[in-house]
């Protein structure tokens, strides 16, 4: 005591101020602190409790046909959203929702409730702009409506199966809208709001404004004119056939481009869970057949190109019944000696099994393989069957006499189309596609694919013209395709109708068909490719590929001829082609 | 009485500075941590907005503040056989107000606590707080007493004890409805009278019943004792007890090292409770960052350390005293405010000294810094000579000066 005593009392005072400007020091040091060791986890909880999150929704891009028509759109639906989080009263909202939107206020409150710690719960999609209206007019904290994009295809079911359809959480599953979805997807947007502790908003965060990004838009190749017709005159034959189901392809023999690709039946998108999924198969491209008699004129060209065969060089039908070593071959009517053009114009079994024995394996093989069977075509869609080749190492002579008649082997609509194309357009194999071209959303062409490069030539022009004149216009004018004659325009064709083999093998289904026509037309500059392949028609009303597919084929190229104002071919007539070509119901 | 002459020093000059400094950061900090959705226009009632009148009360401090700094200090020396006693009236006064504040009707309550008394047309809504008063009252009292009795502050029936009564009463006055503004009293009147030359352990020993009493409080009011609890696990209670103390460091830490920017601070509405009072602290590192804070801390440090400039350099014992509490009553309080902002201690309802809003704060802090203006300004005249330290009264001085 006597030495505090004794001193400058002073020294206490500068103790004092010393202590007090070090506290000062280390309350900046605990600033610092607070900020480098706590900062980010503080500054995380600001951000939970200052901002809210809001994502901007972006519009998929549209699908359109190759003349700009809607068929796949994005619109805006107004749906109800609660946070339940601030919603005062649960029991008096659910009472209300369930005023404005007729419905049991029993199956609101529930969800209301248990939703609790969701701050974005929505109640009810797609209401109404007058139940809206009253939603907002209720003025219940917490209770909000929103627009909500949806998908809507316009035409309904038209190319149902082409175009898929998108689930309800935005993504594309089958089709188009599964194919091109990198395209027609956008990105939603993002907006972050600073909010007071009120949750009043009152500006936007630094960087907060994010916006969309519109999915792009897809042009097909797609006519929907076209298309509706074909699916019309599908519908119309397998009604009247009482056939399983039908497909059809229509498409350009110069460019590979596809302006119809149907499925009867068909599903409409819009309504896809109304649909057995088996009816989501794009069947034209998935499920390949045992193609039977169309497939004869790409053997007969490939012998006639060989020289193994030719012209003229006649073949004995051995009136209808053809015992070849172990097996029995059988035309349906018996004929006796055939020109080499009139086994393909009647169509004649034996005689093809006789092409093909003179032609062999070897050059069989070859021209299957040159005609793109037996593997995928490349059309830009997903799900492609390559068909069924046997590998060339397990090819038997039976095989010899069954690949000339279109059996032993499976190929897909499409394949077959695209196979025909080659005596449409001078000798090429082409490529088909249906995607013409994507547009940014603001409608720029981001991406041309309108003119894929063919694969090559496969039959000399002579032969393609040989084949055309002598064999497959005859078969329209005086054969089997007589169905498909047109007034004005030259067509040529093949019918087919090929048993059904048994899943599994073991030979062929009873009274199981499927009755196809292939064609092409004008002769002189053909612009369409037909195909209709009709499965399981009724025996007892009609089967042959002929009676059944021809007549459909007939109508389609009529309609669409006309449709796209191609010039007739035919000499003499002097009526408006136009008008002339349109009757397809005679 | 040795002639004396005032005139500016650095150290005069610095702490006018500083304390104008202060001032006008608190006219903006106030504007600034106003900020609300829901607040009506500035030009609407402007009488009644809070900014409006911290800019009036600033001013009015700033005036006061010249006033008193060029007043000489001595007026409040205790004069022998005189009506003349500016302290003791004072004293009087604050004991009064003090006690009336308490009474139900007069005093007016608060945020929970009964600390105003109104003023003028209940309209504007004026209020005065007697605890801001208490604050000058004790300073110049200790100050002028000690001054007075001289040696007799190490006798302790007959000098210590006396004071520390007063200082008792006070603080149980102040501490019933403040608890925090009472511990500042104390713990600057138990400084200045160490300062003065009291025993330590006079002053410990006395300092038990403060303590006991302060303990008393603590337990008497439940609400002290949550602070004590939310301040040791303030997450314990997010929404709750610990909300006031994790807001607040959310606003220290929003501002990062540079601070978001003047007014962009985000916890001002409607998060941070008492941002434009007790926490507006907080608001400052949102929005000047730790730099901002920083700088306003080393203020205070700054004032601290010419405050004890001035006091060495003191031309008489009152001077120096007067300048001692000046200097610890602004230090203490800055520092206790820090520290609750930063939840460095419990929550007491303590305000940043002359940028918190409310008016009796700026002008009886602008009171105290003009106090210590002036006896930075006073000088012994130099004929005298300048070590001269002799009592105004003509007391002996103490031990070391013999």
């Amino acid at each position: 005591m006597d030495a505090l005593r004794s001193r400058n009392p002073n020294s206490i005072v500068r103790l004092l101020c010393g202590t007090l400007i070090l506290a000062f020091v280390a309350l900046i040091g605990r600033l610092i602190y607070i900020n480098e060791r706590q900062g980010s986890t503080l500054l995380a909880r600001a951000d939970r409790q200052q901002r809210s999150y809001h994502p901007l929704r972006h519009r998929r891009g549209l699908i359109v046909d190759s003349r700009g028509r809607m068929i796949a759109g994005t619109l805006l639906r107004k749906s109800i959203f609660a946070d339940p989080k601030v919603i005062p009263d649960k029991e008096e909202a659910s009472q209300r929702l369930s005023e404005i939107l007729g419905v049991d206020s029993g199956e609101i409150a529930p969800d209301l409730i248990a939703a609790d710690d969701q701050r974005f719960f929505v109640i009810k999609r797609g209401v109404t702009d007058e139940q809206a209206e009253l939603v907002r007019g209720t003025g219940i904290h917490g209770l909000g409506v929103f627009d909500e994009p949806y998908r809507i295809y316009p035409m309904n079911s038209l190319a149902g199966a082409l175009l898929g359809f998108v689930a309800a959480d935005g993504h594309g599953v089958s089709g188009i809208e599964y194919q091109c979805e990198s395209w027609l997807r956008g990105e939603n947007g993002l907006k972050t709001i600073i909010r007071d502790a009120g949750r009043k908003a009152f500006w936007l965060a630094d960087g907060g404004y994010r916006p969309p990004r519109d999915g792009m838009h897809v042009v097909l190749t797609i006519d929907t004119e076209i298309q509706a017709v074909v699916e019309k005159e599908l519908e119309e034959c397998i009604t009247k056939y009482q056939a399983q189901s039908a497909v059809a392809i229509v498409m350009h023999p110069g460019t590979g481009a596809i302006l119809a690709m149907a499925n009867i039946p068909s599903f409409d998108p819009n309504r896809y869970q109304d649909s057995q999924p088996a009816r989501y198969r794009n069947r034209a491209i998935t499920d390949p057949y045992e193609p039977g008699s169309t497939f004869k004129p790409f053997i007969a060209a490939g012998g006639l190109a060989e020289n193994s065969v030719h012209l003229g060089e006649s073949f004995n039908c051995e009136n209808g019944t053809y015992v070849e070593g172990a097996r029995v071959l059988h035309d349906h009517h018996p004929y006796g000696v055939l020109s080499f053009e009139e086994v393909l114009i009647k169509s004649s079994n034996i005689g093809m099994a006789k092409i093909g024995r003179k032609m062999g394996n070897e050059r069989l093989y070859k021209y299957v393989k040159a005609f793109g069977f037996g593997e995928k075509t490349g059309i830009d869609i997903a799900g492609e069957d390559p068909g069924i080749v046997q590998p060339f190492n397990r090819w038997t002579s039976f095989t010899t006499s069954s690949i000339p008649m279109g059996q032993e082997i499976a190929v897909t609509p499409l394949q077959l189309a695209r196979a025909f194309c080659v005596f449409a357009n001078g000798g090429y194999l082409v490529q088909p596609f249906v995607i013409r071209a994507v547009l940014a959303p603001d409608g720029r062409l981001v991406s041309d694919f309108s003119n894929p490069p063919n694969k090559g030539r496969v039959l000399p022009e002579k032969i393609v013209a040989q084949m055309k004149e002598k064999v497959l216009e005859p078969i329209v004018e005086i054969g089997t395709g007589k169905a498909s004659r047109l007034a004005h325009y030259r067509v040529f064709g093949k019918t087919g109708t090929a048993q059904i083999a048994r899943k599994g093998g073991g030979g062929y289904e009873k009274d199981a068909y499927v009755s196809s026509f292939v064609a092409a037309a004008p002769a002189d500059n053909p612009q369409l490719v037909v195909i209709v392949a009709v499965t399981r028609p009724k025996k007892s009303i009609g089967y042959y590929g002929g009676t059944v597919a021809a007549p459909v084929v007939k109508n389609i190229l009529a309609h669409s001829l006309a449709y796209l104002q191609i010039d007739p071919d035919k000499s003499g007539s002097h009526e408006n082609p136009t008008v002339a070509a349109a009757p397809a119901s005679d | 009485m040795p002639p004396t002459r005032t005139e500016p020093s650095a150290t005069s000059t610095a702490i006018s500075i500083i304390a104008a400094a202060l001032i006008a950061l608190g006219i903006v900090m106030v504007f600034s941590a106003s900020a609300s959705l829901n607040a009506p226009p500035l030009t609407q009632n402007i009488l009644k907005n809070a900014s409006f009148r911290q800019a009036m009360f600033s001013i009015a401090g700033l005036i006061t503040l010249l006033m008193v700094g060029l007043c000489p200090y001595q007026s409040w020396r205790i004069r022998a056989h005189s009506w003349k006693q500016p302290t003791y009236w004072l004293l009087l006064v604050v004991v009064g107000l003090l006690a009336a504040v308490l009474i139900p009707g007069i005093g007016e309550e608060r945020n929970g606590a009964r600390r105003w008394l109104s003023l003028g047309p209940g309209s504007l809504g004026l209020g005065f707080q007697p605890s801001e008063l208490a604050k000058l009252a004790v300073v110049v009292f200790v100050a002028a007493r000690c001054a007075t009795i001289g040696p007799r502050i190490q006798k302790f029936w007959t000098g210590l004890l006396p004071m520390i009564l007063v200082l008792g009463m006070i603080g149980a006055l102040v501490g019933k409805e403040d608890f925090g503004t009472a511990a500042l009293l104390f713990g600057v009147g138990f400084c200045m009278l160490i300062g003065a030359g009291a025993r330590l352990w006079h002053v410990a020993l006395l300092s038990l019943p403060a303590i006991a009493g302060a303990v008393g409080l603590v337990i008497a009011a439940p609400y002290r004792v949550q602070r004590v609890m939310s301040f040791l696990d303030p997450m314990a209670d997010p929404q709750g007890a610990g909300y006031h103390q994790i807001q607040s460091l959310i606003t220290i830490a929003s501002g990062g090292w540079s601070g978001r920017g003047l007014g962009a601070g985000i916890q001002k509405y409607g998060y941070l409770p008492e941002g434009r009072t007790d926490f507006i602290f907080a608001v400052i590192c949102e929005e000047l960052g730790i730099v901002g804070g920083a700088a306003v801390i080393l203020l205070f440090a700054i004032l601290v350390w010419q405050g004890r400039k001035a006091m060495m350099r003191a031309d008489s014992e009152l001077g120096r005293l007067i300048a001692l509490g000046a200097t610890l009553m602004i230090g203490f309080q800055a520092a206790m405010n820090v520290a609750v902002v930063t939840v460095s201690v419990p929550t007491k309802g303590i305000g940043l000294p002359f940028v918190s809003a409310g008016g009796t704060g700026v002008i009886f802090f602008s009171i105290l810094v003009g106090l210590l203006v002036n006896v930075a300004r006073t000088r012994v005249s130099d004929t005298e000579g300048a070590s001269d330290n002799t009592h105004l009264d003509g007391a002996h001085p103490i031990g070391w000066a013999a």
